[in-house]
C-alpha cells in the first residue's frame, strides 16, 4: 500500500470502519512512512479536539425539570 | 387464570402489572440518561438554545408515547437519536435557510486539505510544527461554529459520527439513507468543516508574525 492508497483510508481509519485486513496494511504502512504516521496523528488529534468541545455541554437545570415532569404526566 | 399483559404490550397505564411497570421504569430512566447528548445535539442542529430545548421536550413527548414499541435490548441510543432526528427535520428544519446546491458545488473549488496546507506554510516558514501553531489558534467556540456552519445535510451526519461516534450503519439506520451517502456526506462534511477551521486559525492569528 502506497501513501495515496493509505491517505484514502485515512476517515474509515479514524471512524474504526476498517476490517482486519485493511487495518493491517494500513497500520503496516504507518510504521514504515512518518509522513503518513504525521498525517493520521494530526486528524486523529483534530478529531479528539472536535469531540472535546461538542460533548460538553449538558441539557440546563430547568430542562432536565421540565423532562421529568413530561414523565409524570405524559 | 390471568391475561399476560405485558407479553401483549398492552397500555394500561399507571395502573399495569408490577413486571411491566418495573420495565418501563427502567426503559424511561435510561431514556433520560440520554439527554445531555440529545440535548448537545439538539443545540448544533438548531443553533439556538431556546429553539434546542423545545426540540428535546417535543423528542422526549415523543420518546415516551412510543417506548412501549421499544424492543429492549436493541440499540436504544440510535432509538432515541432517530427520533430526535426525525423530529428535527419534520418541525424545525423548514425555518431554516440552507445555502441552496449550487453554493454548494462552487464550495467543493475551495476544496482545502488542511494538512496539505500546514506543511506548506510549514516548509515556507521553517516552523517546526505547523501542527502545534494550528492547534493553538483555535478555541472552542471556533468548533462549535465551524460545525453548526455546515449545511444540514453534511452537519447531521458529522455529528453523529464524530461527537456521538455512532457508527456508518447506525447513522445511516437514524437518517434513513444508504451508507454509501452517509460516507460520502461524512467525507464532504469534514473537508468542509477542516476549511472552515482553517479559516478560524488564520483568524486566530496563524501565520502572524511573532
Amino acid at each position: 500500500m502506497n501513501c495515496e492508497e493509505t491517505g484514502r483510508y485515512l476517515y474509515r481509519f479514524l471512524d474504526r470502519e476498517l476490517s482486519d485486513a485493511e487495518l493491517a496494511e494500513v497500520a503496516g504502512h504507518l510504521e514504515r512512512c512518518p509522513q503518513c504516521h504525521r498525517y493520521f496523528q494530526f486528524h486523529g488529534e483534530l478529531r479528539l479536539l472536535v469531540r472535546r468541545t461538542a460533548a460538553t455541554e449538558r441539557a440546563p437545570a430547568h430542562l432536565r425539570q421540565s423532562l421529568l415532569r413530561l414523565r409524570e404526566n405524559p | 387464570m390471568t391475561v399476560p399483559h405485558a407479553e401483549e404490550g398492552l397500555s394500561i397505564g399507571r395502573a399495569g402489572p408490577p413486571e411491566r411497570e418495573g420495565r418501563r421504569g427502567r426503559l424511561e430512566e435510561q431514556a433520560l440518561g440520554h439527554m445531555d447528548a440529545l440535548y448537545r445535539a439538539a443545540l448544533r442542529m438548531t443553533k439556538d438554545q431556546q429553539d434546542a430545548e423545545d426540540l428535546v421536550q417535543d423528542t422526549y413527548l415523543r420518546v415516551f408515547r412510543f417506548l412501549d414499541r421499544f424492543q429492549e435490548g436493541t440499540n436504544l441510543r440510535a432509538w432515541l437519536f432517530k427520533i430526535l432526528t426525525n423530529t428535527y427535520i419534520n418541525t424545525y428544519r423548514k425555518k431554516v435557510k440552507e445555502p441552496r446546491w449550487v453554493e454548494i458545488d462552487r464550495m467543493e473549488e475551495d476544496d482545502v486539505h488542511l494538512f496539505s496546507r500546514l506543511q506548506e506554510y510549514e516548509r515556507q516558514h521553517h516552523l517546526p510544527s505547523a501542527e502545534e501553531e494550528f492547534f493553538r489558534r483555535i478555541v472552542d467556540e471556533d468548533v462549535r461554529r465551524a460545525l453548526e456552519g455546515l449545511p444540514g445535510s453534511f452537519r447531521l451526519p458529522v455529528l453523529l459520527a464524530d461527537i456521538e461516534e455512532f457508527s456508518y450503519k447506525e447513522i445511516a439506520e437514524i437518517l434513513g439513507i444508504p451508507m454509501g451517502t452517509v460516507m460520502s456526506r461524512l467525507y464532504r462534511g469534514r473537508r468542509l468543516l477542516e476549511k472552515a477551521l482553517w479559516d478560524y486559525a488564520q483568524k486566530g492569528g496563524f501565520g502572524a508574525p511573532a
